[in-house]
């Protein structure tokens, strides 16, 4: 990992994680799409296509998002996507979301990994809202280490990713991004997976 | 408690760009949806709840709020080794987790492009939404199609519980909403329960066999003929109690002799240690006739018996002599036929015939083309070893099947929810809806609106579905011709389907509805099918995982759309109708001066209510009050007496099922005209570890995958002849589709047969597409989807030949299961 973009990176890791919990918590609806377009938005993805480990991905939500795209029919086709890979609708092409399913030995969902999540969020006051999800999902784990990051609680931080995302994150990237053609969630993954790479080094 | 979250984090709010120094503004603009907030999750529950489900019934350990461990039943004495997969299911990656629709069907309605089904997109909506539009297109149809435009004849496996028995609820929301068209008889029996109440009077394929310990004290002889108990006893339509594993442990200690006619050799003929006869497939009928001629060669036959308990022997001796026919249905003739050995034949005679011999059938002999021959032939044999309604002999259809001939304890029945019709009857010959199709023809309604079919002496006009509702059921698993039903489903404009997990059939719907599984809501059960040795509670352990809810409420949402709310429920809630059955099996108790308790305390406390077997229960012999008192006990037959011939089937004059039983050649058998081309017979046995395609996406399948895919059992002869070595991925293929399976070799198979078990998920490399290959190995895609003959309509799901071949390029990963492959 090249130094600097280390040093430039770390700052904003936490609003990086936060970000992509977003991205992996649900479906995008076409107003979440149009914020892409704002000269903010494009900015951030500029800044963070201008760092190699994350210049695929981010020049990939550049791309997928240009102004001659339908949002509509683009939100339509990702919910589409989503629950080919995320919701089991496409068995055939599914990535799983669940850490408990990359860990457990026999692949289940709400195993040990769920519950060393959710008593991990429980020790700090948090627990999953808004969503019928288990604790071990993606966009839960991403969305504490945001706020962990945010925090400057480093240590425990530090704990979350190697007790957790760095088992299977990695893994998940690599399925998103071998198996959605679209390429929304594959430059998402490509994102996560140059954050992660970063946090191994 | 940490103070490190004082605030809610919002990324990217007005912050300078770390690169080019300029103020960034706006409030958490790429945040999205958050899915943490503060509180933590309240303790999680810890404890040990009675439940139950097809595989038996168990202690359901929970901890902290999650369903960890199957504890079998403590009085349970053979558990199923499938128990723990019921585990795997509840928290498979292929739950479906939200109301899902497919994305033409969403955008297009009932004119979609259905030829997408299989392949296209599904897309979340809220409950609402879906219910909405599933309440909405009901009214449509009904409306623009009247009452047999919806299919609501949704058959299978659905699971255990007398309350959220998903079928009778969906009938009960469509009968208020007006008729639709249903379905007659199942999978299982298909040809023999409508034959049988021509020939003895009753269904006989579901009935209480004479018990297990007057076999194994009287008989001499056990004949199992294509079945595998030790196989398929493990499970029960209701709570199975396992009985059966008793009995076939007392016949193994006694050491009687047993006799396994079978393509292969079972796991129930390994275990008795039995005489292993392996014939082609589909030639029993052939073979009893080939005995049946030896015994009257020989005067072995029981003249008297048939005199006085069966009519029209005279009217078939004829025919197995060949004085009608010119062919003289010798042992010779038969050997002919089958590739037994003529003197194996008439061995088999003489041993019937002087010996106490139990003839145990299975139900795959009717469950081919022609079906209905074979229990009536069967019958007959038995008529003429003369040995019906005595200690140890006669015979016997389901000793394979929900553990027939345990004793069966003074239990009262428990009722469970209806449809809410008055026409009520039995399950399996359900008389509800305005029209009635045979079950196993759905894909041919779908392909033929108006074409009008014989059914055991009446007319059916199919009616033009346009709307197919299933629940509880998988017919991308069940069905014949997997091809034929692909193209067939296209036919509808709409197909709702609620199910846990996503099987084939919910890949091939429009509305998916997420149902809980048996353990996320509470109900009531029985446990054994014959033996009714208990009433358990099925208590909920854990709660709906994701946005699951139970049948019974999402039939109720749709009611109350449909203006009908109180009459669906009655007015009462789950537990009211639970207490319901329960008491309702409380008042029958009381009249037979059995102990049960309240049902406050039953469903507070143990929740197990235990009935006594009586002695005479243990000394049961099927057809004995017949064989005794003949005229005080006649059968339900027209003469009162078991017909070899039958007037009234005589009367319909069916070409493919006359008015006594017969020897007729199958549409396709090892013996047919392709035998060439398509050299090996598949046979399509109920698989050890699966109940038909439940649990195929558990972990039991790593005990049986062979290179990850459906084992395909192939004879070194055959094996070798086509380059085949266990491990091998090989291609099993005919006209109507092709599948990819593992092989094993092995000489526990006829030469001539393969092996693949019925059930393995379909997993279409194109999917929607007809004629893909099935990589995994849905052995439906290669059977025949014609009926068993003008009489009965049932399925033929052991019709099928092939050719198989070493797969030669490189194998296609299997995507049925959807575990991500990093996983």
């Amino acid at each position: 990992m090249d130094g600097t973009v280390n040093d430039t990176l770390r700052p904003v890791r936490g609003e990086v994680y936060r970000w992509l919990a977003g991205v992996f918590a649900r479906e995008p609806t076409a107003g979440t799409l149009a914020t892409y377009r704002s000269p903010e938005a494009r900015g951030i993805l500029l800044d963070l296509a201008g760092m190699e480990p994350l210049r695929e991905g981010a020049a990939g939500f550049l791309t997928l998002l240009n102004d001659d795209t339908d949002l509509e029919a683009l939100a339509f086709e990702l919910a589409g996507t989503y629950a080919r890979l995320f919701l089991g609708a496409g068995g055939p092409a599914a990535v799983s979301p669940y850490e408990s399913v990359h860990t457990s030995p026999q692949h289940r969902l709400f195993q040990q990994a769920t519950t060393d999540m959710e008593r991990l969020l429980a020790e700090h006051g948090l627990s999953v809202a808004g969503a019928p999800e288990p604790a071990d999902h993606i966009a839960v784990e991403l969305e504490f280490l945001a706020l962990l990051a945010a925090s400057g609680a480093a240590a425990l931080e530090r704990r979350l990713l190697d007790e957790h995302l760095l088992r299977w994150a990695p893994a998940f990237c690599a399925a998103c991004i071998e198996r959605d053609p679209g390429g929304y969630y594959a430059a998402a993954a490509r994102v996560l997976r140059g954050m992660l790479e970063m946090e191994a080094a | 408690m940490t103070k490190l979250f004082e605030k809610d984090f919002q990324p990217f709010v007005s912050r300078r760009s770390f690169l080019e120094g300029a103020l960034i503004a706006g409030a958490g603009l790429l945040a999205g949806p958050s899915l943490l907030a503060r509180g933590a999750m309240a303790a999680q529950p810890s404890a040990l709840a009675m439940s139950g489900c097809h595989w038996g019934a168990f202690r359901a350990r929970v901890e902290n709020g999650r369903f960890v461990e199957a504890i079998p039943y403590e009085k349970d004495l053979f558990p199923s080794p499938q128990l723990p997969g019921v585990l795997d299911a509840v928290y498979s990656p292929t739950r479906i987790k939200y109301p899902m629709v497919r994305a033409g069907y969403l955008k297009d309605g009932p004119k979609s492009d259905t030829a997408k089904r299989g392949a296209d997109e599904f897309v979340r909506v809220s409950w609402e939404q879906a219910l909405d539009l599933v309440a909405k297109e009901l009214q449509r149809v009904s409306k623009e199609h009247g009452p047999t435009g919806i299919y609501a004849g949704s058959y299978g496996w659905k699971s255990v519980g007398k309350l959220h028995n998903c079928q009778n609820l969906m009938r009960r929301m469509l009968n208020l909403n007006g008729s639709y068209c249903s379905s007659a008889g199942d999978y299982s029996t298909g040809a023999s329960q409508v034959v049988m109440p021509h020939v003895v009077g009753r269904l006989e394929v579901y009935e209480q066999q004479t018990a297990w310990p007057v076999v194994v004290e009287h008989s001499k002889l056990v004949v199992i003929w294509g079945a595998d108990p030790v196989t398929t006893n493990q499970i029960g339509w209701i709570v199975p109690d396992h009985g059966g594993y008793a009995g076939l442990k007392a016949l193994k200690e006694k050491g009687t002799r047993v006799v396994c006619i079978d393509p292969v050799r079972t796991a129930t003929a390994e275990y008795l240690n039995a005489e292993w006869i392996a014939p082609k497939p589909q030639t029993d009928v052939a073979i009893m006739l080939g005995i049946a001629h030896t015994l009257v060669a020989e005067k072995l036959h029981d003249q008297s018996f048939l005199d006085d308990y069966t009519v029209g022997f005279d009217k078939f001796l004829p025919y197995l002599m060949g004085e009608t026919d010119k062919t003289p249905k010798t042992a010779e003739w038969a050997a002919g036929i089958s590739g037994l050995d003529a003197e194996l034949i008439k061995r088999l005679a003489r041993d019937f015939a002087r010996n106490r011999t139990m003839l145990m059938s299975g139900w795959s002999m009717q469950r081919m083309h022609h079906g209905e021959q074979a229990h009536w032939m069967l019958i007959t044999l038995a008529s003429m070893l003369g040995q019906i309604g005595l200690p140890g002999g006669g015979f016997g259809l389901s000793y394979h099947y929900a553990n027939g001939g345990a004793p069966s304890a003074d239990s009262p029945v428990l009722p469970g929810i209806t449809d809410g019709s008055k026409a009520g009857g039995a399950a399996w010959l359900a008389t509800g809806g305005a029209v009635v199709i045979p079950v196993a023809r759905v894909a041919d309604m779908l392909l033929n609106p108006g074409k009008a079919i014989d059914f055991n002496g009446a007319k059916v006009t199919y009616p033009d579905v346009k709307l197919c509702y299933w629940v509880g059921g998988n017919p991308f698993a069940h069905h014949q011709d997997r091809n034929r039903l692909v193209k067939a489903w296209r036919k509808l404009e709409t197909v709702i389907v609620h199910d846990f997990q996503w099987t084939a059939t919910c890949r091939h719907a429009d509305i998916v509805l997420p149902a809980t599984t048996t353990f996320e809501r509470d109900d009531v059960e029985q446990v054994g099918d014959y033996a009714m040795k208990a009433i358990i509670g099925l208590h909920k352990v854990i709660d709906p995982v994701f946005e699951a809810r139970d049948d019974y409420e999402i039939f109720r949402e749709i009611a109350k759309r449909l203006g009908k709310e109180k009459e669906f429920t009655e007015g009462r809630s789950q537990l009211d109708w639970i207490r319901s059955f329960y008491d309702a099996a409380l008042q029958q108790a009381k009249a037979k001066n059995q102990k049960m308790p309240p049902f406050e305390d039953f469903w507070k406390g143990d929740s197990v209510v235990e009935f006594d077997v009586p002695k005479e229960a243990a000394e049961y012999v099927r057809y004995k009050s017949f064989r005794d008192e003949p005229l005080l006990e006649p059968l339900g037959t027209p003469s009162g007496k078991i017909e070899i011939y039958s007037k009234n089937i005589e009367k319909m004059g069916y070409d493919d099922c006359g008015p006594h039983p017969r020897w007729m050649e199958p549409v396709e058998w090892m013996g047919g005209p392709s035998k060439d081309k398509y050299p090996l017979h598949v046979t399509t046995s109920h698989p050890n570890l699966r109940l038909h395609s439940q649990l195929a996406g558990t972990v039991l399948r790593d005990k049986y995958a062979v290179a990850g895919r459906e084992p395909c059992l192939v004879n070194p002869k055959d094996a070798e002849a086509r380059g085949i070595r266990t491990g091998d991925v090989v291609r099993v293929f005919n006209d109507r589709g092709q599948i990819l399976a593992g092989a094993v070799v092995t000489d526990t198979i006829r030469p001539g047969v393969v092996r693949v078990n019925e059930g393995g998920w379909y997993d279409p490399a194109e999917p929607g597409k007809p004629g893909t290959l099935c990589k995994y190995g849905d052995v439906n895609a290669l059977t025949v989807d014609v009926p068993t003959s003008k009489l009965a309509q049932g399925n033929c799901g052991h019709t099928a030949v092939a050719q198989l071949e070493k797969y030669a390029e490189a194998a296609p990963a299997v995507t049925a299961f959807g575990p991500p492959k990093s996983a």
